[in-house]
């Protein structure tokens, strides 16, 4: 699990182009989106490309998609429930 | 009506000049200078970082008269007419659009860039400027279509202010020339020569 929050945290920075944050300045819980790293509706649709194609999960629910992205943590517990 | 360019810059060759200097203090290598100029002139924007180039050049464009302009600084949001006009527009980012779209699937980050005119909108929603706009893409450039149409939005009270360049950003070259016109008696005139001098100017 710890190994999958870190690689996550990497891959949100190089995905959403978030130059100059770091890994560690991303809290494990806080909030992806609003008050936390401020991600707005095309970084969610850059998150679900990146769960598709990293992960191999699609997101088929987009009423679950404020529940799954809402953190880090969040998002490594439905990649660890979903992942085949 | 007196029409005056009042502030100007160039960004040509990985030069930067502002109303005809060299911009103090800042260097730069072509390959680097978008980021080098955004960090030059402490713009504190993180979602400049996400754009395609030529966002990027029109919105460090602005910055840059926005340095030496009260008036743009504190330009009133219904009061700024914008014109500008490219040649390549957005087709650097159409060309990675169907690189990603070749490659594996398309990213909706890139995606929402393959609007030539998304460069007025990042400039318009940085600054918070919701007057009328226009972007001609055409080549070989048209000054006196810039210059028609920055004239007819004075004239016709949709702009106080207008905000005009020529600007494109293609296989890592950036090349901007922008103005702003307003009424006034500082400056050269608002004509074709002194824009054609000004803007071409090296």
């Amino acid at each position: 699990m710890e190994e999958l929050v870190s690689n996550l945290k990497s891959q949100i920075i190089e995905c959403l182009n978030l130059e100059d944050v770091k890994p560690e300045d991303i809290g494990t819980s806080d909030p992806l989106f609003g008050d936390g790293l401020g991600l707005d509706s095309i970084d969610a649709l850059e998150l679900i490309v990146l769960l598709d194609q990293e992960y191999g999960i699609a997101v088929a629910d987009p009423e679950k998609g404020k529940e799954i992205f809402e953190s880090v943590e969040s998002l490594a517990n439905y990649i660890t429930a979903n992942r085949a | 009506m007196n029409l005056k360019i009042r502030t100007y810059c160039n960004i040509e060759n990985g030069v930067v000049t502002l109303n005809g200097e060299n911009l103090d203090g800042f260097e730069s290598n072509q390959n680097d200078l978008l980021k080098d100029l955004y960090v030059h002139l402490k713009v504190d924007y993180p979602k400049f970082y996400k754009m395609d180039n030529l966002s990027k050049l029109g919105l460090l464009g602005v910055e840059l008269l926005k340095s030496v302009s009260t008036s743009l600084a504190q330009m009133g949001e219904d009061d700024l007419g914008i014109v500008l006009q490219t040649k390549y527009g957005c087709l650097e980012t159409d060309i990675n659009h169907q690189a990603r779209v070749d490659e594996k699937s398309p990213s909706p980050a890139i995606f929402v860039y393959t609007l030539s005119n998304i460069v007025i909108g990042e400039i318009s929603i940085k600054n918070k400027w919701f007057g009328e706009s226009i972007l001609f893409i055409e080549e070989p450039r048209k000054l006196d279509n810039l210059i028609r149409h920055a004239t007819g939005l004075i004239l016709n009270n949709k702009a106080k202010t207008c905000l005009i360049g020529c600007l494109d950003s293609y296989q890592n070259q950036h090349s901007l020339k922008m103005a702003i016109i307003e009424t006034g008696n500082d400056g050269p005139a608002f004509s074709l020569e002194n824009l054609a001098d000004i803007f071409d100017k090296k």
